[in-house]
This record gives C-alpha cells, structure tokens and sequence, in this order.
C-alpha cells in the first residue's frame, strides 16, 4: 500500500491531500514547517543549499516516521537549484538507508511521455481528467481563502480573529477525507470570513514578489504577510499554487504564457535564466503600475535568481519610482529583524506618499 | 531646571543610550552604558544616574523608546512612542544636518546605510546574515591583540601600509588577520587593514547599487574609531562628518519623535522613583502545545505578570492569564 507524502508548502499540503486521496492513496501529512523539521533538516543537507530544501528534508524525516513510504515531488529545470531537489534528496535519504520510493514529476518541458510515464504511477485509476479538475477548482478555491485573508487582516474589528479562523481552517484541513469534503470545509470558512466585522481603516498595499518557496511558505519568511497585516497594511503576492499550476503545468499546453510576465519582461528580462526571477521583477513593475505603496522582496540566502532579479530592481528603480524592500531568509528564529525593517519601511511609504501629495519626488 | 525635558532611550545589542534634551532639541544630558546582556539593569541604572544628579527637578514631558530592545524599554518606562532604529537615526540626523544625503551608520550588532532626500528617507538597507562589519567585531580583535578599543583608532590611523584583510566574514577575516600578525607585519598596519576591510564590505553589502552622495554622516558607536572613519573616505574620496552627539544619535532621535508625539498631550512615563522601585522580571518557556515550539517570554513588575510575547498564536500575549499556572511549573 502506498502511503504518499510530500512536502509542505504553504497550503499545499490541502490541496496535495485532496488529489491523492481521491486517487485512493492513504496520505501521510508531516507536521507543518516547524523548528524541529528545520533541525532535521539542517543536518542532512549540504550546507549553502537555499533555506526550501532544509525544510525539505525535514518534512520528509517527519513523515517517514508517521509511515510514509512514498514521497512525489516536482521538478524543475533552468538554471535554479530547485531542478536538482528530488535527486539530491533521493540520494541522502538512501544513505540514510530509509527505504522509501522517490517520485519527481519534470514538468511538461522534457516531454508529454516522461511526464506520463512518472504521472502513471500514481495515477493509476480511471477519470483522472475529472479529478483533476475539481483538484484544480479546489486549489483555486484555497488561494481564495488566502487572498480573503490578506484583505481582512488590516481591516477587522476584533484583532486576531481572521487568523482564529484561518488557523482553525488549516488544521481542520488535515483532518477531513477527500475533495468533496475538503470544499465544504472551504466554503464553511469562506462564510466565516465572509461574516467578520471590518472596519473601513486606510490601508496602505504592498506587492510581495520573490522566490516561490519562501513567499508562499508563511513559516520560512517568519510570518511576514500577518506582521504587515498587523501594521495594517493589506498584500498581495504574485505567485499562489494555483497560479503556479496555470503557468507551469497548463500554460506549456497551450504555448501561453503569464500576460504580465510577458508584457513587463520583455525589456529588462526577455529569457528565462531560471527561477522566478522574470516574474519577480515583471510583477513588481506590474505592481508599481497599479498604485501600491511599496514592494517586498523576499528570497533565501543564495538563491541566484533572485539576487540577479535584485540587481535588476536596483537598476530600474528610478523608471519603477516605488520603494523595494530586499529581506534575505534563512534559518533565522527570531522576527525582530524583520519587524525592525518593515517598521522603517512603512514609515518610509508614509513619508513619501506625503510628500508624494505635494509633489513628485524621484530617487537621485 | 524646571522646564519640559524629553527623553530618549536606544537599547541595543551592544550599548544602552540615554539622552535628555529640552524643547528646542539641545541635548542636556547623554548617557552612554554597556547593555551586557542586562537590559532593564543597566537602563534602570542608567535612569537613576538621571535622577540622582537632578532629582526632582526634572520634568519629563515625553518618553521615546528605540533599539532591539524597544519594546522591552517601553514595558519599563512607559513610553509615549516605541519605533525602529532606522527612523531614530534618520530623524535626528536631519535634526543637526538638514541637508544631510547619506548616513552611514554601524552599531555593535548591525549596520545600516539610509538615504535621504529633502528631509525624508527614500531608501535604506540593514545587514542581513553576516554582523562582519559591525562593532562586535572590531571590539573582538580589539581584545585579542590586547588593545583598549577606545584606542583602536588612535593606533590605526598611524598605519603607513596598511594590509590586506578579506572581510567578507567576521571568520575568515580573523585568520587572515593572524596569518598577517605571524608574517611580522605591525599592528597598525593590520589594525587599519582589518578597518578598510569593513568599509569595503559595508559597502559590497550595502550600498551596492545606490548612490552616496555627500553630505554623508558617520554614526554608531564603530564612528568613534577615526581610522574607520578615515578608511571610508579613502574608498569613497568624499568628506565624512561624524556628527558631535554620533554615539547617541537614535537616543535623540527617539526624543525628537517622543516631543513631536506628545505635542498637547500627557506623558506615560512612570516617574523616575517608580521605575527604580520596581523589580522588572522576566521568565522564558517553550511552549510545546503546537509544532512550532515557540519561545514565550513572560514579563513581570514587582512579582505580577504584565505581559508576554513570543508566541505565534496569540494564546498568551492576547490573554495574560492563560496557563499562568502551567507557566510557572516549566
């Protein structure tokens, strides 16, 4: 019997348990990034690898001693660490001497029959198509949630209570059976959050742009998205698991392409040189288009993407004319850092948009 | 002395500040402490150097706290205004030099690089992983070669030749120093070598990218070493000032804000005697009730719980009763 697990990030975990669950799977869902998954981690892995594959590593050790004895990640290619992931880890937990079975599904770029071929052997049962499907609406249907809760942070009555809810959200997620299930708990959570009380306070909004992992993963960057929702500040990022589903698995079907991507990269950035960087910096133009106060951009440490992505930033700073904040990740356990500087940073977008309202103001 | 005074605390890693100034910003009195690890000690000690030279006749009108350990400060104090570092410094940098570009400013654990234009901040960076350019470190190999920090400079800036040191990271740094003191090379010469390396760091990490223009200020405890001082003109080839107050410069700051904030309003400072009165405590536990295993910390004021921080869900800091009894006992 397989028992699959995988590892976490962000909310994937609900939207990975529903899919292989209505494949017939038992799924094994470690516990959620924590400190002692970063320990584990921390010893297995080499030691200059980005932040993601340490918490990897952790996940993996933890479901493997709650039985999980099959493990499906994703692959990448170009340039960026992340493509070397599944056969990195592979090897370690072999020398280890676990015995657990390795799926690394590449994306649709090495081929249709290579993504078949890997995909066949989890997939192992009919209307997959229709499977999918609700799979996908139900991942859309999670990102909601996220977003709703992104808005509601600066502006509920009673503070703590949209995390009450979220937090209640996902733990309950772990416990239910199935897509069907797994959207009713969605739609009961929609209602609650639907329910709370908002007060109409100015909010000032930040695009977050960044490297996958450590965006989307609230316990890697140290819960950034709820310290700017407590200084009332409303967020939005540019990569969700839905849309990473759309740009990375349905998009090459179809030869499309992210519209904004597209549009905003084409001058500073045409080719892909790996990662996300391309959608960092197209994002964050998109972003400085659309009247948001400020940009935060979060990667780990040495994640060669994003530092390139970062110079670009730098470079066009003065034709974006909106203030970026660069936070650098890594196995870092307190957030007093990361208080301190987002504090200056909004007070920085206070002074400028004041500043903004009798004049331009330019950076040199 | 009976008029409206302000103060301004900046606890940091390294030094605890402590700044009284008057209503037109002039600084009346400024305190300069080692926080060795004792915060509320020494700022408690710090305060009742305060109180014992003026004594009643202070009358404190607003209080601003500043540094890492702001918020802990406040808890102590009672302070009107609790904010970062980097607009402390920012604002009283302005304060003394209006047209002021640039401040360049390395602490004991952190540097900082803020840019400024007409009067406001439009760009900074902190230090991210590595505190290889901070005061930390110079104070390390200080006390390793034997000489008193306060003359770390005064020695350095004798250096006809100074040498070559990586400064990438505060490790290698220090064998690299050691394979040059073994060489026979004299200490002046590593002393500003080790100085130019920070500088040069400070400035691949920092500033890369972002244009220092002049007029640039020095500030932090590390501007009181001339010949870092000296070393970051040598690479920029523009005029640096180290401001007069340049140690406490996030102390004025914060008291600068504290006298904006408390504009028609009355302070919530605690009074001197109450703060030297009381016994401020504090007591940490792991929380084991989730994954996360968070670090609560649990502050206390003459034996009674006041507040408590560090956790993730809120359990504790948003209801001050909950599982005091199980606090306790761990």
């Amino acid at each position: 019997m397989r028992k699959i697990t995988f590892p976490h990030m962000g909310n994937l975990f609900i939207i990975g348990k529903a899919l292989f669950e209505e494949l017939g799977f038992e799924v094994v869902i470690p516990p959620y990034n924590n400190k002692s998954a970063l320990e584990i981690g921390k010893r297995l892995s080499p030691e200059f690898i980005c932040l993601p594959f340490k918490l990897n590593m952790g996940n993996f050790i933890q479901a493997i001693e709650m039985g999980a004895n099959t493990i499906v990640i994703f692959g990448g290619c170009g340039p960026c660490r992340f493509g070397y992931y599944g056969a990195l880890e592979k090897e370690i937990l072999k020398d280890l001497g676990y015995d657990v079975e390795m799926i690394v599904i590449e994306p649709l770029f090495y081929g249709f029959r290579n993504f078949l071929e890997r995909v066949s052997k989890i997939f192992a049962r009919k209307n997959i198509a229709s499977v999918l499907k609700r799979v996908y609406r139900l991942a859309k249907k999670v990102d909601g949630i996220e977003k709703k809760v992104h808005f509601l942070r600066p502006r509920e009555m009673v503070k703590g209570s949209v995390d009450k809810i979220y937090e209640k959200f996902r733990n309950e997620a772990i416990k239910v059976f199935g897509i069907d299930q797994m959207e009713r708990l969605v739609d009961t959570t929609n209602v609650l959050l639907d329910n709370l009380y908002i007060v109409n306070e100015k909010v000032r909004k930040i695009g977050i742009v960044g490297e996958i992992y450590t965006i989307i993963d609230s316990f890697s960057s140290l819960n950034i998205e709820k310290i700017l929702g407590e200084m009332g500040c409303e967020v939005e990022r540019n990569l969700y698991i839905s849309q990473w589903i759309d740009t990375h698995l349905i998009y090459p079907i179809f030869k499309r392409e992210d519209p904004i991507v597209k549009r905003y990269s084409k001058d500073v950035m045409p080719v892909l040189i790996g990662g996300h960087a391309r959608e960092t910096i197209s994002y964050a133009k998109y972003y400085a288009t659309q009247k948001y106060d400020g940009i935060l951009h979060i990667f780990p440490l040495t994640c060669m993407p994003e530092i390139i992505a970062k110079s670009v930033l730098n470079g066009i700073r003065n034709q974006i004319n909106i203030p970026v904040l660069h936070v650098v990740i890594d196995e870092v356990d307190s957030d007093v850092g990361i208080k301190t500087r987002l504090e200056a940073f909004l007070d920085l977008i206070e002074a400028r948009s004041e500043k903004f309202e009798r004049g331009v103001i330019s950076w040199d | 002395m009976r008029e409206e005074l302000f103060l301004g605390i900046d606890i940091g890693s390294v030094s605890t500040n402590v700044v009284l100034i008057d209503k037109k910003g002039e600084v009346i009195e400024s305190i300069y402490l080692r926080t060795q690890g004792k915060p509320i000690e020494i700022l408690q000690k710090a305060l009742g150097t305060l109180y014992e030279k003026y004594g009643d006749r202070l009358k404190i009108k607003g209080v601003g706290t500043t540094g890492s350990g702001r918020h802990l400060a406040s808890l102590v104090v009672g302070a009107d205004i609790v904010k970062n570092e980097i607009t402390a410094h920012a604002k009283s940098a302005i304060f003394f030099v209006p047209d002021v570009r640039t401040i360049i400013e390395i602490g004991g654990q952190d540097s900082k690089i803020i840019l400024i234009k007409d009067r406001i901040v439009i760009d900074f960076a902190m230090n991210t992983i590595c505190a290889a350019g901070t005061g930390s470190f110079l104070d390390r190999q200080a006390e390793r070669l034997n000489i008193p920090i306060e003359k770390f400079g005064e020695i350095a800036i004798k250096s006809q030749n100074p040498v070559r040191i990586a400064g990438r990271c505060a490790v290698f740094a220090e064998s690299d120093m050691i394979h040059k003191q073994q060489l026979g090379h004299p200490c002046e010469d590593i002393l500003f070598g080790l100085c130019l390396a920070l500088a040069r760091n400070y400035l691949a990490n920092l500033a890369k990218g972002k244009r220092l223009e002049s007029p640039i200020l020095f500030q932090g405890g590390v501007a009181a070493n001339i010949a870092m001082k000296k070393a970051f003109e040598e690479l920029l080839g523009i005029q640096i000032i180290v401001p007069k107050y340049y140690n406490v410069m996030g102390a004025i700051g914060i008291a600068l804000l504290a006298k904006e904030r408390t504009k028609g309003l009355i302070t919530k400072f605690r009074g001197f005697e109450n703060i030297h009165r009381c016994k401020f405590e504090t007591k940490g536990f792991e929380c084991r009730d989730c994954s996360n295993y968070c670090e609560v910390v649990s502050f206390y004021n003459n034996g009674n719980l006041v507040a408590r921080w560090g956790d993730k869900c809120q359990k504790y800091s948003s209801n001050r009763n909950y599982h005091i009894e199980n606090s306790k006992n761990l």
